[in-house]
């Protein structure tokens, strides 16, 4: 800007205006360099966070506009601090790790106060080459497997588990009318195993029982955790906001983030991992580990989870006896099982895409 | 767009990005007073010359020049840009670097002291062993010849002479 000091000469109106006006442009062209747009979205956004929570309320004027807005690409900063006051989680353009993990905050608070259901999938990775962790860290492949001979029962079998979240709390099922008893879960105080074949144990998260205990390794199933994780141990960035059709007939946006694990944080957590969320409500959709180590380094695995409800579930849920095996289940069942017409959301494949919505895209690794 | 607009009206930097943060805040804050069928540009930038003058009462810093005519100005030619093809301000500029490159040397030079570098006259006149005068008259004629390339190129309507 001009100074005081340095008023223009400028002898009409017109030509002050348009001194001004190019004075600020080459200001603003030099100056706006992405840290300082990226400082000013976040004064914002803090400025918008202390009004009054609207997130709860209905789809709002706000939430609507804002995409409008984004679209037309009107001021990174507005759009920014109305999607994020409505319950957003995107900052759009922004990129940086705090202003992206801070859009993942929503999703966190989102997974405190509902129930999530989750279709699991596992793929192992392919041998060819190096696996995402060694191409990643190097130097940990000759680190000794450190569950080499161990036995447990094939991890394929959790393709298209279920994986039910509430907050810190979680049920791993692994078949749908529970006849199994496999499961696995945290009730919010003790983490439980229920196998086939024996009586259902506790367990201290340190001390792992024989049966599903790579799935200890298994971060992923706590995925509130891991979405704090992301803060700690990851360079995250915001791809692109997605734009994919819904049921009701509206493009539905979601927000693609990765995050990338960073040289010496703790090994065992996935190296890679992309996220989708709800542009509108911050509602994590879907989400992509990569190089997971589900039996030491030389075996590592991709997880997906797809987002298939968000119906509440049974107040006893993620308590242990809810999912004893038959014989072994006595007089222990979640009284809402009972009701008539209840039916728990076990994932079938692609529910979304039953509705008319697809699931979301998943990422091109080469980009 | 809006730093641009708040930068031309306001002299203090630091002011700017409280301007704009207000300016944000009181947009989120009255959306629902927004009439979607209307530019929101406008809009947004009437909140913004609403708190640039708030701004003004409160430190009591009033401009020299006839502001209401001032802002309005700079207002149509905001407008003008905003008609250019392109989603975000530096698309809609981006002939700004190509009127830049056709700058005489000299100019160019202190456009780059001043704006690339953030020197102030002072220094660029010590620098340049020179007098401020010549740099501020640098500057200026630089300006002048800028908004004379956007004019060529059509971000700007050519004005006619005030009489």
């Amino acid at each position: 800007m001009i100074s005081d000091e340095d008023q223009s000469d400028a002898k009409t109106d017109r030509e002050l205006a348009d001194d001004l006006l190019m004075d600020a442009i080459l200001e603003g062209h030099h100056q706006d360099e992405r840290h300082a747009v990226d400082a000013r979205v976040r004064r914002v956004m803090l400025d918008v966070n202390a009004l009054p929570d609207r997130s709860g309320e209905p789809a709002t004027k706000q939430a609507h506009l804002s995409h409008r807005l984004a679209r037309r690409g009107w001021g990174v900063a507005i759009a920014a601090a109305v999607l994020m006051a409505a319950g957003l989680t995107t900052m759009l353009m922004i990129s940086t790790t705090p202003t992206a993990v801070a859009g993942l905050d929503q999703t966190l608070r989102l997974m405190e106060r509902g129930d999530l259901t989750f279709r699991l999938e596992l793929t192992r990775e392919k041998k060819a080459g190096l696996s995402a962790v060694d191409r990643r860290f190097p130097q940990q492949r000759d680190r000794p497997p450190r569950h080499l001979g161990r036995s447990g029962p094939p991890l394929e079998q959790f393709n298209g588990a279920a994986l039910h979240i509430r907050g810190p709390k979680y049920v791993l099922l692994g078949d749908r009318d529970r006849a199994s008893g496999l499961a696995k879960g945290f009730d919010g105080t003790t983490h439980w195993t229920n196998g086939p074949k024996q009586a259902p144990r506790d367990e201290n998260p340190r001390s792992r029982g024989p049966l599903l205990d790579e799935f200890f390794e298994f971060t992923t199933l706590d995925v509130p955790e891991l979405i704090r994780d992301l803060r700690r141990s990851y360079d995250v960035e915001i791809i692109e906001i997605e734009s994919t059709p819904s049921p009701d007939g509206f493009d539905r946006n979601l927000v693609h983030y990765r995050a990338d694990r960073r040289e010496g944080t703790r090994a065992g957590l996935p190296v890679q991992i992309d996220l989708w969320t709800d542009a509108d409500t911050g509602r994590l959709e879907a989400m992509d580990c990569s190089g997971v180590q589900l039996r030491g380094p030389e075996s590592t695995y991709e997880v997906s989870l797809t987002l298939q409800s968000d119906a509440q579930l049974p107040e006893e849920w993620f308590d242990r006896d809810s999912h004893l095996p038959e014989h072994n289940r006595g007089g222990h069942r979640p009284r809402d099982l009972d009701k008539p017409g209840f039916h728990v959301p076990f994932p079938p494949p692609h529910r979304n895409e039953e509705k008319g919505g697809r699931p979301p895209r998943r990422p091109d690794r080469n980009r | 767009m809006l730093l641009a607009m708040l930068r031309s009206m306001v002299f203090d930097k630091s002011a700017v990005d409280d301007l704009y943060q207000e300016t944000m805040i009181t947009a989120w804050r009255t959306l629902d007073r927004y009439d979607e069928e209307r530019p929101f540009g406008p809009w947004l930038r009437g909140i913004a010359r609403f708190q640039t003058l708030a701004y003004y009462r409160k430190t009591k810093r009033l401009p020299t020049f006839d502001h209401d005519r001032v802002i309005a100005h700079i207002e149509n030619r905001l407008d003008e840009i905003a008609t250019r093809p392109g989603d975000t301000w530096d698309e809609k500029i981006e002939a700004l670097d190509d009127c830049l490159e056709r700058l005489p040397v000299d100019a160019r030079n202190v456009v780059a002291l001043h704006y690339e570098q953030s020197l102030t006259t002072e220094v660029i006149a010590h620098r340049l062993r020179t007098s401020r005068e010549a740099i501020k008259k640098r500057l200026q004629r630089a300006r002048v010849r800028l908004t004379d390339c956007f004019e060529r190129k059509g971000l700007f309507l050519r004005l006619e002479t005030e009489s």
